[in-house]
């Protein structure tokens, strides 16, 4: 039953070992026990959930950036640049739009913003994000993903858990379940600034998997993460030295007690998980105080400007938590009336989002190639959805068009953890409403993630209500052609 | 019960099928192996085995225990101390520690019973259900929210907890609550009110699925909610995992998708979402009180003594009243006398009645009115008032900046005018009341600022109502807020309509009073004078919203239909009153009475009237109804108009008809106190659709891709193959609970049994205690288990006699102390040849905490009133919906210090702590909590609130207590650990407390709050421990 944990010899298939891991957290006491008598050599070996795991095969990334777009940013507007929608505006779509669709459109609605070539591949990005497009060389992009619903909520859902009707667990949580975090000083899957809606805590949520699995936020959407402390990490009750005196009287007595219970390694694990938090008090506030930064790095992440200091300062923080080795980092960008959902005007308020982004963003991409982190750190940039390629109307004033939601075909991008830089992958059709060539769907996107992990998605399992659930359901393809 | 005969014989036969089962000669879908796998064959009453020269067994229990531990060359472990079992059996039964009183009693307690009164005291305790419910409620999903996108509050949830906890403590028949959960709708309607409602208020158990509310494809939502009940119906009650056939058979169990789409059709012909808007709302409604035997004779004896004497004074009325004439004639004397005969009064008196203009009957009628005093109060109220229903089951309107709830109501039984305006604090209002003269009706209190009802008003559906208002509008604030509505009525906004009244914030002035449907912006207007109190009054008697009648002091409004709103709806879950806008005192509103009808044109001149006279105010209501009567000759009035007139004379001049009238409103009003004196009870809870059928089977779980029918019925591999499908008009639901809880079902009762031992013994017989399958576990004593659920269904389906046998036996008594050898045959303690320690669940930490801080509140069942408000964020308005935004995961209501499982449950947003301790997952069926440790644990416990504020409570009383600080520390050890500290605790403590306290004073502390930090400081340290977290 119970089986090495030595990472010199790993199990192919960590399911069934995944699996004994949860049975001895449950049974924990006597198995440990058993080990315990057996050798007491190896009665510190405690099976922690955190603990780092090997992945199932050659990893590329060993964390994840996800850098979430909330509400939605409109393909034709920033990546996917559309010469035969330019030329057509105005006349209606020459085919069928979805049967389930979102808001009333009209006809075709060209971008308002110019593309451009840029770096050495000659990529185009539009004139919405000139500091990305600096980094174009980095970029993955994915012009193709798909997904199935229309709505903010369906379409959050199924982005971050897989799952549109049923609560399901994170992407996050999946992944740190599957190989635990390098860092026990520091949570394992933090998001800052989540949205509370749309799913809320259900898209960076454990459902059935260990509750340890789940992401911690940090702040959520209107509130900014520069003011705000990982929840019980400060005390402003007890100074420091009285915490130590308490915590080394509480340990003297707990040591005591386990003399006269006998060893005990279940209590021996919770005396340390004491010693464990006493450290991560200090590890919190010191990740968030980005005061010995140099001001050439401030200014990189753009916190030099009211405009973009606050999604600067997330950006910053996600650098400064991936070089700690925290598994799985969400930034939310949500700001302001709709986000970047913008049914109506469009030519106002994209520019409004993309300038908050645009140079934090850059700054990051910048900033993990420069210190070595962005060959093994995994950047995902996206929106749950994209934008239809037709206009929503404003009252009728051309000036204030929107565009729809749009799950039938939208760009994605990845950077670094082993992708292609400079590279475009899949199509939408010569107006960009439907992907149409190398269709990416959020399951795909999913298992290509986990595969740059090092994990198979086909593999990463867990067993509840007595059959083994994984994140893809029992969709998910790799796509293996975008990895370099 | 068909059906549980033909599982009996198909149980006693084999394989051998009755004659109705014409499958015989068709080959078998399920294997032999299939056939014969251990849970489905039935169980057999197991004979006690024999331990020889052992006298450790206590009861068949042991037997059954030692056998297996012998068999593998093992032995038990000896008994724990009586302390140890102590604090075991508290914690494993309530839930709790036991106080230092309870554990002197029992250690001082050498009587042969010791052991069983204890247990009797604990199973007898209503903290039972608490410790026990919440087992049930980790099963079955609980959780007070929708969960999914949008995290809607499901705010009857709670009634189903409440079921759950009083099932436990009654000690429910375990069969009679599984059928209650799956169809106490459907059961007869025996019993009294509280009977019927509990099993229909049951139903919750199937109306608790996280739902996809906002899903575009309705049958994909509804078939998803479908497939959840399956899941938590097969896995709660049967062990099997039935939802894994969804999309082709089940992969490891007996058990075809045809089967799954059997079940699915019972519950999907069942209501458990009641419509396909947007937002689609679950099944909610409400249950109308029914009187219980001795309330109807109650009742039957008034209505005796009403009928007497309602005939009584109809012969009264009917006898001639030759003095009317006289009186009436005596009126026009007095009012010519008052005026003078030349008067213009005089003229009119002298006029034909045809010839008399509008004006003049005004002038006559108001001149009748101040000569007669035939009424205390110079008030005539209709006697159609009489017998009308008026809500009034607002108890508080809060003003918004504050948080105090205003008690909005009075009784008015010493009254019997009614229409009191006062208020009592505390009073506690009913939810309707019938009688207008003899209850007060809605009555707000005279008060400024704005205001807000806090409970819903009592209405539902489509419903006619009178409204009216009394209200002073200020100036003050308007045209502060363009948003504002000053005064909101129903539903106001979108597509499902409802009446607006709003001041126009757009108009410079701001003196018009718009009168809108559906939507402020169509609105059309009438004057308000603004600082002049005013009568408003909406009369609506349904149809389309157009249909509202709109008056301002009498005066009727015109109103414009918005296009979009159809027919008004009002939704007891949503309505409200607003007053006042987002900020600042807008409005005074001296009174609001509301009907449950439209009320006819007397009936509002009547009420008009009145709060007229009361406010003093000028308006256009017309004097009472007598004055007119009395003004037109008798040759012109109506029949009605003479009859009433008759009883108006009557009342006033007979002394007789006084007294008897005087006594039927008596009486009329004890039947009307007896009839409300409960409100309907809105419960969550399912009901069988109108037009059940079978659904098809879909291939791989697609709708649009049904195959071959799927007959409604049970488990082919319990039920026999090709049995035959439910004869019934309903859903089968029914059906399918009564084979579930039969007697002879090979799973049921094993199921159960085994949940309760995994709840003693930390891991059931079969460890995997909601998957019986053949990817669950073997049962590790299946002997024992038999034993023990035929024991159980044989006694009733009754679970305390069991606990009782478990944890009376000497295998609950043992220690729990690891010991080698043991564990090395049995490292898993499979057969336990010890006890298992194991760490308090979150909820036990918490309360435990209380416990010993002394601040614990024991009151049982009940909601947390409101406790959604601060996280209340997106809130539909159109359907009536709050949802959980805004953080809810630091809730007040987690402040509280009830029982945790009082504490509300939301799915997307659970309480930290808990979600910390390995909490039940609210959304799936979780059988068993995980036990972790890891750090964040640790911080929570330094660095929480939670932690803090039970510790300074318990440095409180611990400081509170007379005795000397070394006295002071075995206390607290007593009520943490329940033992006295040792010698050397005593000590360390000691020098701890020094410690801090020496460091709180030198850093500017005053030395009593430092003792107080320095011993709360400890409290937590004693929290914290192992010790205090961990039971041996």
């Amino acid at each position: 039953m119970m089986r090495s944990h030595d990472p010199r010899h790993p199990t192919p298939k960590p399911l069934t070992r995944r699996e004994m891991l949860r049975q001895a957290n449950i049974g924990f006491g006597s198995l440990a026990l058993s080990a315990l008598l057996a050798d007491s050599a190896r009665a510190a070996a405690q099976p922690d959930p955190l603990d780092p795991r090997p992945p199932h095969y050659r990893a590329r990334a060993k964390r994840v950036i996800f850098l979430f777009m909330k509400g939605g940013p409109s393909q034709m507007d920033t990546f996917d640049p559309k010469p035969r929608l330019q030329h057509d505006h105005g006349k209606p779509l020459p085919f069928k739009k979805p049967r389930l669709q979102f808001h009333h459109t009209g006809n075709l609605f060209a971008s308002p913003w110019r593309f451009q070539r840029h770096g050495k591949s000659g990529t185009q990005v539009s004139e919405l994000f000139p500091h990305i497009a600096e980094c174009v060389d980095d970029l993955c992009l994915i012009h193709s993903v798909h997904g199935t619903n229309a709505a903010h909520g369906g379409a959050t859902l199924k982005l971050h858990t897989g799952s549109d009707t049923f609560i399901r667990p994170s992407l996050g949580s999946w992944i740190t379940y599957g190989l635990g975090t390098e860092n026990q000083n520091l949570p394992a899957f933090v998001t800052l600034s989540p949205t509370l809606f749309h799913g809320g805590a259900v898209n960076f949520g454990a459902a059935f998997l260990p509750a340890v699995y789940q992401g911690t936020p940090l702040g959520h959407a209107g509130v900014g993460v520069e003011d705000v402390r990982m929840k019980y990490t400060t005390n402003d009750r007890t100074p420091t030295s009285l915490q130590r005196l308490q915590l080394d009287w509480l340990q003297k007595l707990q040591r005591q007690q386990l003399t006269k219970t006998g060893p005990d390694s279940t209590l021996e694990a919770r005396i340390q998980s004491f010693e464990l938090a006493f450290r991560m008090q200090t590890a919190m506030p010191e990740l968030q105080d980005v005061n010995n930064e140099s001001p050439e790095t401030k200014a990189l992440y753009g916190l030099d400007n009211e405009i973009t200091r606050e999604y600067g300062y997330q950006c910053l923080l996600a650098r400064r938590f991936a070089e700690r080795g925290v598994r799985f980092i969400q930034v939310t960008h949500q700001k302001g009336e709709g986000h970047w959902d913008q049914h109506q005007r469009l030519l106002e308020r994209h520019p409004e989002n993309a300038r908050q982004v645009d140079k934090p963003i850059a700054g990051l991409l910048k900033d993990l190639k420069r210190r070595g982190l962005l060959k093994d750190t995994l950047v995902l940039w996206g929106g749950e959805f994209g934008r239809t390629p037709v206009a929503e109307n404003y009252k009728k004033d051309p000036r204030k068009n929107g565009r729809d939601h749009n799950p039938d075909g939208f760009t994605m991008w990845l950077a670094g953890g082993g992708v292609k830089g400079g590279f475009r992958y899949g199509a939408t059709d010569e107006y960009g409403y439907y992907a149409v060539e190398n269709k990416v769907h959020v399951h795909d996107l999913h298992a290509t993630i986990l595969h740059a992990l090092g994990l198979d998605h086909k593999d990463l399992t867990y067993r509840h209500a007595g059959r083994d659930f994984r994140l893809t359901d029992e969709f998910g393809e790799v796509a293996h052609d975008l990895f370099a | 019960m068909l059906r549980s005969v033909v599982l009996v014989l198909l149980l006693l036969a084999g394989t051998a099928l009755t004659g109705d089962e014409a499958t015989s000669q068709q080959e078998s879908f399920f294997s032999d192996e299939e056939k014969s796998y251990w849970a489905f064959q039935p169980i057999v009453h197991p004979a006690v085995p024999a331990n020889a020269e052992s006298d450790w067994a206590l009861n068949p229990i042991d037997s059954f225990v030692l056998s297996r531990l012998r068999d593998t060359g093992l032995e038990p472990s000896p008994p724990a101390s009586k302390a140890t079992w102590l604090r075991r059996v508290y914690f494993d039964l309530v839930g709790l520690p036991p106080t230092p009183e309870q554990i002197d009693a029992f250690l001082s307690d050498t009587s042969e019973y010791a052991f069983e009164k204890v247990v009797d005291q604990l199973l007898a305790s209503p903290r039972y259900g608490e410790r026990w419910g919440r087992h049930w409620l980790d099963v079955v999903r609980y959780s007070d929210t929708t969960g999914q996108e949008a995290d809607w509050v499901m705010r009857y949830a709670w009634r189903y907890r409440d079921y759950v906890l009083n099932a436990f403590n009654y000690d429910k028949p375990y069969d009679q609550f599984v059928i209650e959960q799956l169809a106490g709708d459907l059961l007869p309607a025996e019993g009294d009110f509280d009977a019927i409602a509990e099993r229909i208020v049951a139903t919750g158990f199937l109306m608790l699925s996280p739902k996809a509310t906002a899903e575009a494809d309705k049958e994909l939502m509804e078939l998803d909610i479908v497939d959840e009940q399956i899941d938590v119906s097969g896995r709660a009650f049967l062990g099997l995992t039935i939802a894994c056939a969804r999309c082709h058979d089940h992969k490891f169990d007996p058990i075809p998708t045809m089967d799954y789409y059997s079940i699915a059709g019972i519950f999907r012909s069942t209501r458990t979402m009641v419509d396909r808007e947007t937002t689609s709302m679950w099944s909610e409604y409400p249950l109308e009180y029914v009187p219980n035997a001795e309330e109807r004779k109650q009742l039957d004896a008034y209505a005796a003594r009403i009928e007497a004497l309602t005939a009584q004074i109809a012969e009264r009325e009917r006898a001639s009243t030759p003095d009317q004439k006289k009186w009436e004639e005596q009126l026009f004397r007095d009012v010519i006398e008052t005026f003078g005969g030349d008067s213009a009064i005089a003229k009119i008196i002298d006029k034909p009645f045809a010839e008399r203009t509008a004006e003049e009957t005004a002038q006559l009628e108001t001149a009748l009115a101040a000569a007669d005093n035939g009424s205390s109060d110079g008030l005539l109220l209709p006697d159609a008032l009489d017998g009308l229903y008026a809500w009034y089951k607002i108890d508080a309107i809060a003003p918004r900046d504050e948080d105090a709830p205003v008690p909005a109501w009075i009784d008015s039984s010493s009254n019997p005018r009614g229409l009191n305006l006062m208020t009592e604090a505390g009073y506690e209002p009913r939810y309707r009341q019938k009688g207008y003269q003899d209850s007060p009706a809605v009555h707000f209190r005279y008060m400024s600022g704005l205001m807000r009802t806090t409970v819903p008003l009592g209405f539902f559906g489509d419903q006619n109502y009178t409204a009216f208002f009394a209200v002073n509008v200020t100036k003050s604030s308007f045209g502060a807020h363009p948003q504002h509505q000053p005064f909101r009525w129903g539903q106001a906004n979108g597509d499902a309509g409802g009446i607006l009244l709003e001041i126009d914030s757009t108009t410079t002035d701001f003196e018009r009073l718009d009168l809108a449907t559906g939507n402020s912006n169509d609105a059309h207007s009438g004057k308000v004078t603004i600082g002049k109190p005013q009568i408003w009054s909406v009369r609506y008697g349904g149809g389309p919203i157009a249909n509202h009648e709109v008056s301002i002091d009498g005066q009727p409004q015109k109103i414009t239909p918005n296009g979009r709103a159809k027919e008004l709806r009002l939704k007891v879950k949503d309505d409200e009153l607003l007053f006042g806008g987002p900020t600042g005192a807008e409005m005074n509103v001296a009174e609001v009475v509301i009907f449950d009808r439209k009320l006819n044109d007397d009936e509002e001149q009547a009420i008009g009237y009145y709060l007229q006279q009361k406010y003093s105010l000028e308006s256009e209501y017309k004097p009472p109804t007598i004055a007119r009567l009395v003004a037109k000759p008798e040759e012109v009035r109506s029949a009605g108009e003479k009859a009433t007139l008759k009883r108006y004379y009557l009342s006033n001049r007979d002394a007789i008809y006084r007294d008897l009238s005087g006594q039927l409103t008596q009486v009329r009003s004890l039947k009307s106190d007896l009839e409300s004196s409960r409100p309907p009870l809105v419960v969550m809870a399912v009901k069988d659709h109108t037009d059940p059928k079978d659904i098809h089977v879909y291939r791989r779980g697609d709708y649009n891709q049904p195959r071959e029918p799927a007959p409604r019925r049970f488990l082919q591999i319990v039920a026999g193959e090709n049995h035959q499908p439910i004869q019934t008009q309903g859903s089968g639901r029914l059906e399918l609970a009564r084979w579930i809880a039969d007697s002879q079902h090979p799973l049921t009762a094993r199921v159960l049994v085994n949940r309760l031992w995994q709840g003693h013994f930390d891991a059931g017989i079969v460890r995997s205690s909601d998957n019986f399958g053949v990817l669950g576990d073997r049962p590790t004593h299946p002997q024992l288990l038999d034993w023990l659920a035929s024991r159980f269904v044989e006694s009733g389906w009754s679970m305390k006699p069991i606990h009782r046998l478990i944890v009376l036996s000497n295998t609950y008594r043992q220690q729990s102390a690891p010991r080698a050898d043991s564990d090395r045959t049995d490292p898993e303690n499979k057969l336990l040849w010890r006890m298992p320690k194991r760490r308090l669940e979150a909820e036990i930490i918490r309360d435990a905490m209380l416990v010993a801080s002394g601040s614990l509140e024991t009151g049982v069942g009940g909601e947390l009133e409101n406790w959604w408000k601060e996280a209340q964020s997106p809130v539909d308005a159109k359907r009536g919906l709050i949802a959980l935004g805004n953080p809810a995961g630091d809730l007040t209501a987690f402040e509280s210090k009830r029982r945790s499982v009082y504490l509300p449950v939301s799915r997307n947003q659970l309480f930290e702590m808990f979600v910390l301790f390995d909490y039940a997952d609210a959304s799936s069926v979780i059988a068993r909590r995980g036990e972790t440790t890891v750090a964040p644990q640790a911080l929570f416990m330094l660095n929480s609130r939670h932690v803090r504020r039970p510790a300074r409570d318990f440095a409180e009383s611990l400081l509170a207590a007379r005795v000397e600080d070394r006295e002071r520390v075995h206390l607290a050890h007593r009520r943490a650990f329940g033992r006295r500290a040792e010698a050397a605790e005593v000590a360390e403590a000691l020098g701890f407390i020094l410690s801090f306290v020496t460091a709180k004073t030198s850093a500017g502390i005053e030395a009593a709050e430092a003792q107080v930090l320095a011993w709360q400081s400890y409290a937590q340290v004693l929290f914290c421990q192992n010790e205090f977290v961990y039971v041996e």
